[in-house]
């Protein structure tokens, strides 16, 4: 195609007048009009085309942040099984590495009440699968104008399958945390449990709440499992046997303050905590506060060996009953004659005692009784811990009923503890749950006792059970000793002869104390095995017996033979010497 | 000289996409390895968790004494006689416990020999 110039091209496009010289005109300017179109069309071809090429950038800039910088984990997870936020709790595990307490995760059901369709339907289907759920209760849920419920929390795997199965759109699981307890009701007072949230109410659970919620690393108890069957199978059977309300027991390692055991009778299954009958609760080896009984005498004889007041050659009358601000104090079955310390102590003579106290004085056994931790709630791990009942003005009366246990309510763990100290050679060690090892020093204990006043006990500890009220706790080969406590419950003003607390408390081996152990039953009847009675020395001593005999072997303590010169001597008391008279009366009515 | 400029310089930028996507490929694709091995392992973790809560529970002391009384009913607690520290052992006792080796293996070839099928075996 030729223009008007002759030239070979497109006249509109040659048109422009750009290459022209001023001021001459040209035939294509003529085609003026039609340049400033094209010039038009060209602009918005430019634009269009960036528009396009920065869509694409735009489109490609975000391919490749997708592709390279990806967000491929957002993604994903979305997609995956939701499980809910809160940590498992770390175990809790025994001294020898059994699991006491777990977390076990758990579908729970929940429901989208808007995206039920029929909720009438999907009530009776549920309801089907989860019989324990009324229809109609799930029906109100399911309309209730919210966009989250929980139906049913912790389902089986089984149960969660079948409403998987239903297909009901708007329902679904969360998986949530539940703790369980493997061993049931056997540490439940110690351990406590959870709420649904799982959250600790009660016991070490507790008390450890915000460790066990925070760190992964288990919670190692002293307990042990097998020492805790066998003192709670046979306190249950002495339980059922003399019709006891409860009862309670302890083993406690007396050279570091260990509690290998405790156990509170009745007791209930951690795992179902709701259906927790009244009184089953209540933890009666920390809680509660009792008043021991001649369980209390060890402690007075020991403070008055400890001041110097007394010596195994001393005694005291006890012919006459003590007569104080109006009380009259008698023995319950008195020799009439002056008594020695070691048969004060064998017979549990409350006049023998109730002198003793007279002349430590009321102020001195205070300082003891503060040293022993008998004033203040045990320092220990768990919140049930009760609080001793001590008399407000400590008069020199208050001193005599102290010095028998009489007048001062303490809980089981506390005079364990004190006895603990008055047999591993004189220290005190705060009762405690977790296991100690030999690098941690958080308490090395505080001296209360001399090493002299120690051994002293520990041979009058020893006759109580060859001689005196506490025969029936001798295990063979395991060099038992021990008290017997009996007390009468208190009943409004007075005391109930009916209602008792029978209680023993003992040490093995007794050449080298490694536990104490104590065993108490609440208001027993006695049986025509033990002539009617129901004092310590017949229903709590023989527990204590046959739980030594099972546990001995367990805790590797090796039977010797008890008859050997080297034993008796070692607890031999020279200034004492068995009567005959004594040997025949020697009375199980131990107060 | 510019063309072949041009064709380096648009095989080299092809080169290096073509090699940033297949390392983010196989980057991604190792990550999602990572997430599923990491899944298996809590899965088994968890596995593990749940079998010994199960062996805790199976191991319950009363469990343990019921199928001892089912399985093993003459099973009574040791008594303290039964326990002796093993340097109180005699040396007698100890001594006995060699097993009479040769005594043994002549009673076995004549017992074997008297057996008929053997004697016949033993004739051929």
């Amino acid at each position: 195609m030729q223009n008007a110039d002759g030239r070979k091209g497109y006249p509109f496009i040659r048109s422009g007048g750009i290459n022209k010289p001023a001021g001459v005109r040209s035939i294509n300017d003529s085609f003026q009009p039609f340049h400033a179109a094209i010039e038009t069309g060209r602009n918005r071809l430019l634009i269009a085309a960036v528009i396009v090429s920065l869509t694409f950038a735009a489109i490609g800039s975000k391919l490749v942040e997708f592709s390279l910088l990806g967000d491929a984990d957002k993604i994903t997870s979305r997609n995956s099984t939701h499980v809910s936020k809160n940590q498992a709790r770390s175990d809790i595990l025994d001294r020898s590495g059994n699991v006491l307490a777990t977390d076990l995760t758990m579908a729970s059901l929940y429901a989208d009440p808007l995206n039920i369709l029929e909720p009438a339907k999907a009530a009776a289907a549920i309801t089907r699968i989860l019989p324990d759920l009324d229809t109609n209760k799930v029906l109100s849920l399911l309309k209730r104008k919210r966009r989250f419920v929980w139906i049913k929390r912790h389902l089986s795997p089984r149960q969660q399958q079948a409403i998987h199965q239903l297909g009901i759109p708007g329902l679904d699981f969360r998986r949530e945390y539940r703790r369980v307890y493997p061993h049931g009701s056997l540490m439940a007072h110690a351990l406590g449990y959870v709420d649904i949230d799982n959250h600790g109410i009660a016991g070490i659970e507790k008390n450890f709440d915000a460790r066990l919620q925070r760190e992964s690393r288990p919670v190692h108890l002293s307990l042990d499992v097998r020492v805790q069957h066998k003192l709670r199978t046979e306190l249950l059977t002495s339980m059922t046997r003399y019709q006891a309300t409860g009862a309670a027991g302890l083993v406690l390692d007396v050279t570091n303050g260990e509690i290998i055991s405790m156990v509170s009778l009745p007791d209930f299954d951690p795992n179902t905590p709701s259906k927790v009958m009244d009184g089953q609760h209540f933890n009666k080896a920390s809680l509660g506060v009792y008043e021991l009984g001649s369980a209390f005498k060890i402690l007075t004889s020991a403070i008055a060996l400890n001041e110097g007041i007394i010596t195994f050659r001393d005694g005291y009358d006890t012919s006459k009953p003590i007569r104080i601000s109006g009380f009259t104090i008698k023995d319950h079955h008195g020799k009439n004659r002056w008594l020695s310390v070691p048969e004060i102590f064998i017979y549990s003579s409350n006049i023998g005692a109730g002198r003793m106290a007279l002349d430590i004085g009321a102020k001195t056994q205070k300082l003891y009784f503060g040293k022993l931790g008998l004033l203040e709630p045990a320092d220990t791990e768990i919140p049930e811990i009760g609080l001793p009942i001590i008399p407000t003005n400590w008069s020199r009366t208050q001193a005599v009923t102290i010095g028998f246990g009489h007048g001062i309510s303490v809980s089981p763990l506390q005079l364990s503890a004190a006895v603990a100290a008055s047999v591993n050679g004189g220290v005190f060690f705060q009762p405690t749950f977790i296991r100690r090892s030999k690098t941690n020093t958080f308490d090395r204990g505080s001296r209360v006792f001399t090493e002299a006043t120690s051994s002293k006990i520990r041979r009058l500890l020893r006759l109580s059970v060859l001689d005196g009220t506490g025969k029936n706790a001798a295990a063979e080969g395991y060099i038992v000793g021990g008290k017997t406590g009996t007390a009468e419950k208190k009943t409004g003003a007075g005391y109930d002869k009916d209602m008792l607390i029978s209680s023993f408390v003992g040490v093995f081996p007794m050449t080298k104390p490694r536990y104490a152990i104590f065993a108490m039953l609440d208001e027993p009847i006695g049986t025509k095995e033990t002539f009617g009675r129901a004092t310590g020395g017949w229903v709590a001593a023989p527990i204590i017996k046959r739980v030594v005999e099972q546990i001995a072997p367990i805790l590797g303590i090796a039977p010797v033979n008890e008859a050997s010169q080297q034993i008796r001597r070692t607890l031999a008391i020279d200034e004492y010497q068995l009567k005959v008279e004594a040997r025949k009366l020697a009375s199980f009515k131990a107060h | 000289m510019k063309a072949l400029s041009l064709t380096v310089w648009l095989t080299l930028a092809a080169m290096t996409g073509y090699a940033m996507f297949h390392i983010t490929f196989e980057v991604e694709r190792l990550e999602s390895e990572l997430r599923e091995v990491k899944r298996l392992t809590k899965k088994g973790k968890d596995e593990v968790h749940h079998l010994k809560a199960e062996w805790s529970y199976l191991n319950r002391p009363d469990r343990l004494s019921e199928l001892t009384k089912k399985f093993l009913p003459n099973w009574a607690a040791p008594k303290t006689n039964q326990i002796i520290a093993i340097d109180n052992l005699s040396e007698n006792l100890t001594n006995s416990d060699k097993p009479p080796k040769k005594k043994l293996s002549i009673t076995k070839t004549k017992h074997r020999l008297e057996k008929p099928e053997r004697r016949r075996y033993a004739k051929r």
